[in-house]
């Protein structure tokens, strides 16, 4: 039997699928505005970010309500629980989005860079891990939520080889630039954007499965 | 899986929002109302306005006063020996207490469903067309099109459809309290007051009740005693606490459950009471 | 481990179990012990024994029925003598129907095939030896023909019809015509004394026309039996005189001593049946009790009628409506305490009240004409069946009134609340709700109400119970209910023959027969009420009774 307060559950699901198409969303243009230097995007994703925060406080208001007052059980407050989490993910990764922006903005100030070292492909892997992980949550995929937590490692990989690329063995100091220093921030941005991911698949394997797998080494 | 991830829609009727619903402010108006029983002071200057078309929930711990407060309402306390009462109460701004008012004319306008269900020994249909029966309707068309109506709005339509001559004490007991509820909103009250109405159900019928609950707050202005907090928090849109025979607190059932000021109210709903 | 503190084969169990159980046994069998006297001696009576021819030693013969036997008094213990009791009918010749014969004089019996018994219109039995049989077309017949008792049978059967017809003409023509000039009688006298010239001469043609109408019938009736007259039987008795009966005097006639089983069975089905549905004859000692049967019956119904509605409505208010406090309690211990009043104080009620006081009254107000021109008749100012079923019902009302509170109190008090908040008003829930919820157990009280009123005795004879009453009260003419008339009634049949009849041995088998027939009117009636409250606990399956 469907009771009444069970569509505040559906409403709930629907605002985190929300937030989470909107954190995409803001990925995928602030990498493009990275590469094509256009600030005006850029702005329009940092401007993006209120209404994140907005879903977020929403979502944990629907939460706390739910929890409350209808007094959950079994895989409904797994689902609360996950909920919770997932939306501060997703608000992060919303922030680390506006982050790269900002960063942008100021490699477009200071002088725009012709090579953007492993950035792009970081970004492209990143978004891919994304809209992953979002999906093992929104088709109940398991395997999708595992793949997510094996492709963490491939950002981290990208990340560390911008890192040694300009400030290795090989590189030279003086060629560094205020700029690549910006663009250092913008691929720990994205490695964060990847860590967020790998929560967001944790928990909906939580959800999906009971277990817990997170800080497995 | 697939339920949890994509659930369906629930409610048959489309119920609209409280703001949506909410007519006037002060249907039931409650001002500085004391109640005796005898010299025992059941209830002490108690002020509370519900609006109409809303569901308000009475907790507290047993004794408080909720159900007495909730048989004034309709004055069935009035068949009690030796009461007494101060204050008023309004309903859509007439005095339940004027003289110029007949109590059976109030009875009429306000239903009531009690905690042990009690179905006369009578038909189902007889049951529900009682209170048309009582204003001295006669015509069989209209009697059979309010019982339809009736058993409709209480969900237990298609369960009696084939069997609306048989004794109502052959129901379940979930199907009786159903066919209360029917017999209470047959003549259309603007009122419906509900005594525990679930104390002595299963689980799943009380589900079934609390749907229907949801359901009427379209049309009814409805005031539930409940013992059960869960309850409250689940179906009302406002929750009054009373503790001993005062109200310690009333406010939106978000406000009472999540943050409530009274320091009483945190300890009764947080299971530290007593 | 617990040894058990006796050895496992004696029965144990509590004391008291057996004790309530023995209590039990010996209600029961004191009940059945009753039923199966009454019915005993009550069914004895229609059964038909050879009938002997005994020779006494001092060369008397006695043809009769033997009765009874018993230990002479006197007699001593260890050597007791019997003496016999023997009905031999014939009362107007014998002086007395039954004689008692000493055991040890008796010194031999036969069974003869020819001997036969009569039973007769007047003067009860008789046990003759036929010796010629006269038919109605003139022809005689004798005893030692074959073909005598089929042709005496057919003669006896036609007297019947006769008699039947005689009875049309006399009781119910005749006494229709009566009745009618009583009434135009009452009307004539009216008139005179009002002097109305026109009425006074309609009225003397109305009686000169009905006077007419008189005559023409007991010439009818004359020529009707005029007709059986003819048909007679010739017999001798047992110290040889000899007796002619006319057959009309003959209501039955068998040959004890040539009759099977079979036989006897029929003849037991017969008496059976006039027992209950004919009329009675000889001073109630002999023939049927319809009249007393339908007079139990009719009053105890009115009387239950009457108990309901007062009952039900005191009960009504002293529960419902009545202030609860010191004088309702006062009320209802008066109500209590009237079930134990003796019933002939009831009696004595209503003849003071209800038959001079409000019977007077009635008598005064509708029918002063009756009273004035009629010699002072009265019609409600005397006893009948409406005084009867009064005070009976006033002395069963405690009964009803308890057994309707009780159901009132019993209706669970939600069903009372569900009502009343739904806006019924007080009456109305009392109407739809409570009464139907009651029902089975009001009923009850109805049943205990008949139960106790159907038999009582003792207060009927003071207010409208006579020993032989010419009409029924419920009849073909109008107003088909007579509720003035006086009725008869199976107590106070009982009564009547046990202690009041001239004949008292003719009357002791008449007792117990009347006493089985009463016995089992009650139970009839108390299963009729039972059925109904079943069929009303069926349909309101929520009652506590």
């Amino acid at each position: 039997m469907q009771r009444f307060f069970h569509d505040e559950l559906r409403q709930l699901r629907d605002d985190l699928i929300l937030m989470g198409e909107r954190s995409l969303d803001m990925t995928r243009l602030v990498l493009r505005a990275v590469e094509n230097g256009d600030d005006a995007l850029a702005l329009q994703v940092r401007g993006m970010d209120d209404r994140v925060d907005e879903l977020e406080k929403r979502v944990d208001r629907e939460i706390m309500r739910y929890l409350t007052l209808f007094g959950p059980m079994g895989s409904d407050v797994r689902l609360l629980l996950a909920a919770r989490d997932i939306g501060h993910d997703l608000e992060r990764i919303a922030d680390e989005a506006s982050v790269i922006a900002k960063r942008s903005l100021v490699i477009s100030e200071r002088g725009p860079l012709k090579d953007l070292l492993h950035v792009p492909q970081e970004g492209v892997v990143a978004c891919e891990v994304l809209r992953l992980a979002l999906d093992s949550f929104i088709e109940g995929d398991l395997a999708k939520a595992r793949l997510v937590l094996e492709r963490d490692a491939e950002i981290d990989s990208l990340n560390r080889r911008n890192y040694e690329q300009l400030f290795g063995k090989s590189g030279d100091a003086a060629k560094v630039s205020a700029s690549h220093v910006e663009l250092i921030f913008i691929s720990k941005a994205l490695e964060r954007i990847g860590d967020h991911s790998k929560n967001i698949a944790e928990q909906v394997i939580f959800l999906l499965s009971g277990e817990d797998v997170r800080h497995a080494r | 899986m697939s339920q949890l991830m994509n659930p369906p829609a629930s409610s048959r009727i489309k119920v609209r929002p409280a703001t949506e619903r909410e007519g006037r402010k002060d249907y039931i108006s409650i001002r500085d109302y004391g109640f005796w029983y005898g010299q025992k002071k059941a209830l002490d200057a108690i002020s509370l306005d519900i609006p109409e078309r809303q569901v308000v929930a009475f907790i507290g711990p047993s004794g408080c006063g909720k159900s007495t407060l909730l048989r004034n309402l309709n004055r069935m306390n009035d068949l009690v020996d030796n009461v007494r009462h101060e204050g008023d109460i309004t309903i859509n701004g007439r005095s339940i207490y004027d003289p110029g008012l007949e109590v059976i004319s109030l009875r009429r306008r306000v239903g009531m469903v009690f905690q042990k269900s009690n179905p006369f020994p009578k038909s189902i249909f007889e049951n529900v067309v009682y209170a048309l029966r009582v204003v001295g309707v006669k015509d069989r068309a209209v009697l059979e099109e309010a019982c339809e109506t009736s058993l409709r709005k209480a969900a237990l339509w298609d369960e009696v459809k084939d069997r609306l001559n048989d004794s109502a004490l052959g129901l379940s007991g979930g199907q009786m309290q159903r066919l209360c509820i029917a017999r209470a909103i047959a003549n259309r009250p603007e009122i419906l007051l509900m005594d525990e109405p679930c104390s002595a159900l299963d689980p799943i019928a009380t589900g079934k009740i609390e749907e229907l609950i949801h359901e009427l707050k379209d049309q009814f202005t409805i005031v539930i005693v409940t013992h059960s907090m869960q309850q409250a928090a689940r179906v009302s849109d406002r929750t009054a606490f009373f503790y001993l025979g005062k109200q310690i607190e009333y406010d939106t059932t978000e406000k009472i459950f999540m943050n409530p000021s009274q320091a009483q109210t945190e300890a009764y709903i947080s299971g530290r009471f007593g | 481990m617990v040894a058990p503190s006796s050895d496992s084969s004696t029965p144990r169990g509590e004391p008291w179990v057996w004790f309530t159980g023995l209590g039990l046994i010996v209600g029961l069998g004191m009940v059945l012990g009753l039923l199966g006297l009454v019915l005993l001696n009550g069914l004895t009576v229609f059964w038909a024994p050879p009938v002997p021819v005994a020779q006494l030693d001092d060369g008397h013969v006695i043809i009769g029925q033997l009765a009874q036997r018993r230990i002479r008094a006197g007699s001593p213990a260890d050597h007791p003598r019997y003496e016999l009791q023997y009905q031999v009918g014939l009362k107007e010749m014998n002086g007395n129907s039954y004689l008692w014969v000493d055991e040890a004089k008796v010194k031999g019996e036969t069974f003869p095939a020819d001997i036969l018994g009569l039973e007769r219109a007047e003067n009860g039995p008789a046990f003759v030896r036929p010796r010629s049989l006269r038919k109605s077309d003139g022809q005689v017949v004798p005893a030692a023909d074959p073909g005598f008792e089929a042709a005496f049978q057919a003669e006896v059967a036609a007297a019947a019809a006769l008699r039947e017809k005689l009875n049309e003409i006399t009781r119910h023509r005749i006494g229709e015509v009566n009745r009618e000039m009583e009434v135009a009688r009452v009307a004539l006298r009216r008139a005179e004394d009002l002097k109305l010239a026109d009425e006074i001469d309609a009225r003397r043609r109305e009686i000169a026309g009905l006077e007419k109408r008189y005559a023409a019938l007991q010439a009818e009736a004359k020529q009707v039996e005029a007709g059986g007259a003819v048909a007679s039987l010739t017999a001798t008795e047992a110290a040889g005189r000899e007796v002619v009966v006319p057959l009309t005097q003959i209501i039955r006639g068998w040959f004890p001593n040539r009759l099977d089983t079979w036989g006897r069975a029929k003849l037991f089905g017969s008496r059976l049946g006039e027992f209950v549905f004919d009329e009675p004859r000889e001073a109630n000692t002999e023939g049927g009790l319809m009249p007393a049967i339908f007079g139990t019956l009719v009053m105890t119904v009115f009387m239950s009628l009457m108990v309901t509605p007062f009952g039900v409505i005191t009960a009504i208010y002293l529960r419902e409506y009545a202030q609860q406090g010191a004088v309702l309690r006062i009320v209802r211990i008066s109500v209590n305490n009237l079930a134990g009043v003796p019933s002939i104080v009831f009696g004595v009620f209503g003849l003071g009240f209800f038959v001079y006081v409000l019977g007077g009254s009635l008598d005064q107000l509708f029918f002063a004409d009756q009273l004035k021109y009629n010699n002072n008749t009265p019609v409600f100012g005397t006893g009948g069946l409406l005084w009867c079923s009064l005070t009976l019902a006033l002395m069963t009302l405690p009964v009803v009134i308890v057994a309707t509170e009780e159901a009132l109190a019993a209706v669970p008090r939600g069903m009372r609340e569900a009502s009343l908040a739904t806006g019924a008003s007080k009456w109305q829930t009392i109407r739809d709700i409570l009464l139907p919820a009651s029902a089975p157990g009001i009923l009850t009280g109805v049943i205990l109400a008949m139960a106790r009123g159907a038999g009582e005795v003792a207060p009927l004879m003071l207010v409208g119970v006579v020993k032989l009453a010419p009409t029924l009260p419920l009849d073909g003419s109008a107003p088909f209910l007579h509720m003035d008339r006086k009725f008869m009634h199976l107590g106070f049949h009982v009564y009547d023959l046990g202690f009041q009849s001239p004949d008292s041995d003719a009357a002791r088998p008449m007792v117990f027969a009347t006493t089985l027939l009463l016995i089992v009117l009650v139970v009839c009636l108390n299963l009729g009420a039972i059925w109904i409250r079943n069929r009303l606990r069926a349909r309101f399956k929520g009652a506590a009774f």
